[in-house]
């Protein structure tokens, strides 16, 4: 019998010990190719102690291999890792994984199949040389931080998902760790689960004070549970910041359309007006611009510039006149999700402009409407 | 309205798959059961006879000696052999994977003339070459093959074969993050081995050493070779006094030995399945250790190799090329002539013809019957599958000279003496049949289990039949696993001996009952050699053969279950 998770899933205690056992990462210049495939191109950035950073990008842009090489399960061609003022890799001198003093979360969590959950989290702290009895109270400890107190006599075969998730987290703690590394923990959990697991990794990791490194393909999971986000492609990093950063500035086509929601509109005929730019749509109109890459859409003279579906506010009437950006439009379809209702709105001239708004309806299919969006919200992209 | 066909009606092939394994295994093994303990009215009189007979203690000692020897000694070899070529970047990967098919598959008894050839006490090549070297004074000597460690010697490339075809899968579809996991939480590599991949491994070391055990407990040719008092040999020569009572006790104790072996087996490989914790995962390439780790690996390798084929059957080649072995390696000494012998012989001709049809005829029956009762067991939802499944299975821990006994028993007796098989080539069919239904069952089992009945299901809405849909879709769908089971049974059963050299009859010699009387007197060692290694030859393409359908078909040899 599988007892409910939410029995066994109570959120961290809150009288858990808070520590700052968290240790600075600085990664510098990491390389790493597989034959001709370069699989990370001179990826580097920094991380305060206690802090997390998320590496998102789409399969197969090297997110898990470089953090597979901070954990030592690869090694770089060349860089540099340091944690804590230790260096963990310089070119050929490297420190194998037993010596790193890391956690991490494996998408399969990677539980031992033939050691009971205290086994399993009694291994890291037996190869450290505590006494039975100081292991003992460790993994009680760290069993109550994740809820899972009464599982330590369990087999991870006879766990649920969530429940795995759990004790591959507090595996990973166990041994407090100066970094935490995860590989798509989540992934293999149903929605709500992940859902729910994401805000507790993130309390803990925060609580705890360990540095962490997440490596994710979803933006939700990255901009709920980061600090800093790199966003990765094809082995390089093309942006790094807080997750408002790139979510509000993104600096290409690519991570606008891969964080978040977001209309790529393309400009011609672009002049420079108040601060920003201004350009002209395919059917005519034109839009202001205020923020992102104004010098190069001036030097460029065409532009393509981000606006999220959630700015844009649809209405019957005209809307007021002092708005940056007033486009007319006729709504094609409307689909509602729940909390957000989704409009396609055609603009002319082939344009089609997604706008999400909270219920009630603003509009009907075959309506016409006035769409209006602040210049302070309308992006330049670099490309 | 609706015309149901043969397939609509799972009643019908049912009843046919289950008169069909009731009557290949379940009449004979209960039959022999009921007889080993009858003797007007039921009585233990024949077991309290086996225990009592001196010999046949020591015979049973023996055969638990020697083939738990062989599970120990296999675990010792394969274990580092399996994790060599699944593990590092050793070379010679495939070399060594081959020679673990070749051996597994080629007939036991060449491999006891070879090592008789080699090490026998008196003319054995390394007894001269070692009396020659260190100046001996001795007749004999000093390795004598003659005993029940040179039984183990023998019998072991097969035991580590079982074990390294069950452990080389079971290591690469370890999850690696397991691994890693342990590093990471500050393990070393080899304590990693140790409290990691090492338990890890245990159900398939346990299944590998299992199959080993009950395979030696099964010899018949190589203990007959080296003279050597086993159970096997002991139920042949209670059979030849016409003791027809301790031939089938003695066989009951054999089948029992073997069966515990087998349920062990079973219980070990269903205990590695709730090993898995992540299912279907297939996991990314490992680069697997380097430099001097794989440098020993691959010396390790090389000297197996060399240990259990290349001198052995290279020393039979270089034998079956003397004109006269008295001459050994003198110029002059060399001709096929031997060959020529061999292939001139009547005896020899017939036997051939007769193991060809009986081989081809098995293998034909084997993987029609095996893939309908498999198709009953895996497709059908019918009550009392798992009653075929297991009748399926029991042949496996039945030793081919138990079998034969039981068919003796049973043909003749009444009431199916009537049949007149006994003698002809009809008992040797059975008999050949009976051997290996499991491996036509299991083959066409794991290619079902494979093949997602959604296929079927569509060419069902699509119009079809069932019959139809068994023939347009299924079959052609399985038909390189059906090729496949096809080319191990013919395999097997082509150089098959311990059930043929009890119920071979005047007229009905095979292959191998022919080899033994050459071996034994009438053509020599020579002969016997270029025999031999004609045979190892047939078997060795036909096998490779076989394992490159194989590969296409399920991704890799099984045998077994």
């Amino acid at each position: 019998m599988t007892p409910s998770e939410s029995k066994g899933g109570g959120s961290a205690s809150p009288e858990a010990p808070a520590r700052a056992s968290g240790v600075d990462l600085r990664v510098e210049g990491l390389r790493k190719s597989y034959g001709s495939v370069v699989a990370v191109h001179e990826v580097g950035f920094e991380i305060p102690a206690g802090k997390m950073i998320s590496l998102i990008g789409p399969s197969g842009c090297g997110k898990t291999t470089t953090l597979r090489m901070i954990a030592g399960l690869e090694q770089p061609d060349v860089g540099r890792i340091v944690a804590g003022g230790r260096v963990l890799v310089d070119g050929d001198a490297r420190l194998p994984p037993e010596q790193r003093d890391l956690g991490m979360v494996f998408q399969s969590y990677a539980l031992w199949p033939h050691m009971t959950v205290f086994d399993n989290l009694a291994y890291g702290l037996k190869r450290r040389g505590h006494a039975r009895e100081a292991i003992a109270a460790k993994v009680a400890e760290v069993l109550r931080i994740v809820g899972m107190s009464q599982y330590g006599e369990r087999y991870p075969g006879q766990l649920s998902g969530g429940q795995q998730q759990r004790v591959a987290l507090s595996r990973a703690i166990a041994t407090e760790p100066g970094i935490l590394l995860f590989d798509e923990p989540l992934s293999n959990l149903d929605a709500v689960l992940r859902e729910q697991m994401r805000f507790e990794i993130r309390s803990l990791q925060q609580r705890l004070g360990i540095t962490g490194v997440y490596v994710t393909h979803s933006q939700d999971e990255a901009l709920a549970m980061s600090d800093q986000i790199a966003v990765m492609r094809d082995g390089r990093i093309v942006q790094i910041g807080r997750p408002v950063e790139i979510y509000g500035r993104p600096v290409s086509r690519f991570v606008a359309a891969f964080i978040g929601l977001t209309n790529i509109v393309e400009l011609h005929g672009i002049e420079a007006r108040g601060g920003g730019i201004t350009g002209a749509l395919p059917g005519g109109g034109s839009i202001r611009a205020g923020v992102g890459a104004i010098s190069a859409a001036l030097s460029r003279g065409t532009a393509a510039v981000s606006i999220r579906p959630v700015e844009i506010a649809i209405r019957r009437d005209a809307g007021s006149a002092d708005a940056d950006n007033r486009l007319a439009g006729r709504v094609r379809t409307t689909a509602f999700t729940g909390g957000l209702i989704d409009y396609f709105v055609d603009v002319g001239g082939g344009l089609e402009l997604r706008v999400q708004t909270t219920p009630p309806a603003a509009a009907e299919p075959g309506e016409e409407v006035t769409l209006s969006f602040a210049a302070d919200r309308t992006v330049v992209l670099e490309d | 309205m609706t015309k149901l066909t043969f397939f609509d009606r799972p009643a019908i092939a049912w009843a046919i798959a289950a008169v069909w394994l009731a009557y290949l295994v379940a009449i004979p093994i209960g039959y022999m059961t009921v007889d080993s303990l009858t003797d007007n009215g039921l009585t233990l009189a024949a077991y309290a006879e086996f225990f009592e007979d001196p010999k046949l203690r020591t015979a049973m000692r023996n055969s638990l000696s020697v083939a738990a020897g062989v599970a120990v000694l296999s675990v010792l070899v394969g274990a580092p052999l399996a994790f060599g070529v699944a593990r590092t970047q050793m070379h010679g990967r495939t070399l060594v994977s081959a020679a673990m098919i070749v051996c597994l598959v080629s007939p036991d008894f060449l491999l006891a003339m070879a090592y008789i050839a080699l090490a026998g006490p008196n003319a054995g090549y390394f007894n001269q070459a070692i009396r020659t070297v260190f100046d001996l004074k001795m007749e004999s000597g000093p390795l004598n093959i003659f005993t029940l460690w040179g039984l183990v010697l023998t019998a072991l490339p097969h035991g580590v074969s079982y074990v390294f075809l069950a452990l080389v899968p079971a290591l690469r579809n370890v999850d690696p993050a397991l691994e890693e996991a342990s590093r990471v939480q500050g393990a070393g590599p080899l304590e990693t081995i140790r409290d990691v991949t090492l338990p890890l491994m245990r159900p398939a070391l346990l299944s590998g050493a299992l199959l080993a055990f009950s395979g030696s407990l099964a010899m018949y040719g190589p203990p007959h070779m080296l003279r050597l008092n086993v159970l096997t040999i002991s139920i042949r020569e209670s059979l030849i006094r016409l003791d027809f009572k301790a031939a089938s006790a003695a066989s009951m104790i054999l089948i029992l030995m073997s069966l515990a072996a087998l349920v062990l087996y079973r219980h070990s490989t269903r205990q590695a399945e709730r090993f898995r914790t992540v299912g279907g995962k297939s996991f990314s390439e490992r680069s697997g250790a380097e430099g001097r780790v794989a440098a020993a690996f691959t010396v390790l390798g090389i000297v197996y190799v060399l240990a259990v084929l290349v001198v052995p059957y290279g020393g039979m080649t270089v034998i079956s090329l003397m004109k006269s072995v008295g001459m050994g390696f003198s110029a002059g000494n060399w001709s096929f002539d031997n060959y020529r012998a061999v292939f001139s012989d009547p005896a020899v001709r017939n036997a051939a013809t007769l193991s060809v049809s009986l081989a081809a005829s098995t293998a034909t029956l084997v993987t029609v019957m095996g893939f309908l009762v498999a198709y009953v067991v895996i497709r059908m939802k019918l009550r009392g599958r798992w009653l075929l499944d297991y009748m399926s299975i029991i042949p496996l821990a039945v030793p081919g000279t138990a079998l034969a006994i039981a068919l003796a028993v049973v043909y003749l007796n009444p009431p199916l003496n009537a049949l007149g098989l006994y003698g002809g080539f009809g008992i040797l069919f059975v008999a050949y049949v009976t051997r290996f239904i499991t491996f036509g069952v299991r083959t066409s089992q794991s290619s079902l289990i494979q093949l997602s009945p959604e296929f079927e299901e569509a060419s069902r809405v699509g119009g079809a039949g069932g019959l139809k849909t068994v023939a347009l879709i299924t079959l052609p769908m399985m038909r390189q696993a059906l090729v496949y089971a096809w080319l191990l049974v013919f395999v097997l059963a082509l150089p098959e001996l311990s059930a043929s050299i009890i119920l071979k009859g005047i007229h009905t010699q095979t292959l191998s009952t022919v080899l033994l009387d050459i071996w034994n007197g009438n053509g020599g060692l020579a002969q016997a050699c270029a025999f031999g290694m004609t045979m190892f030859a047939s078997v060795g393409i036909l096998l490779l053969t076989a394992a490159a359908i194989a590969k296409r078909a399920t991704g890799g040899l099984r045998i077994g279950t």
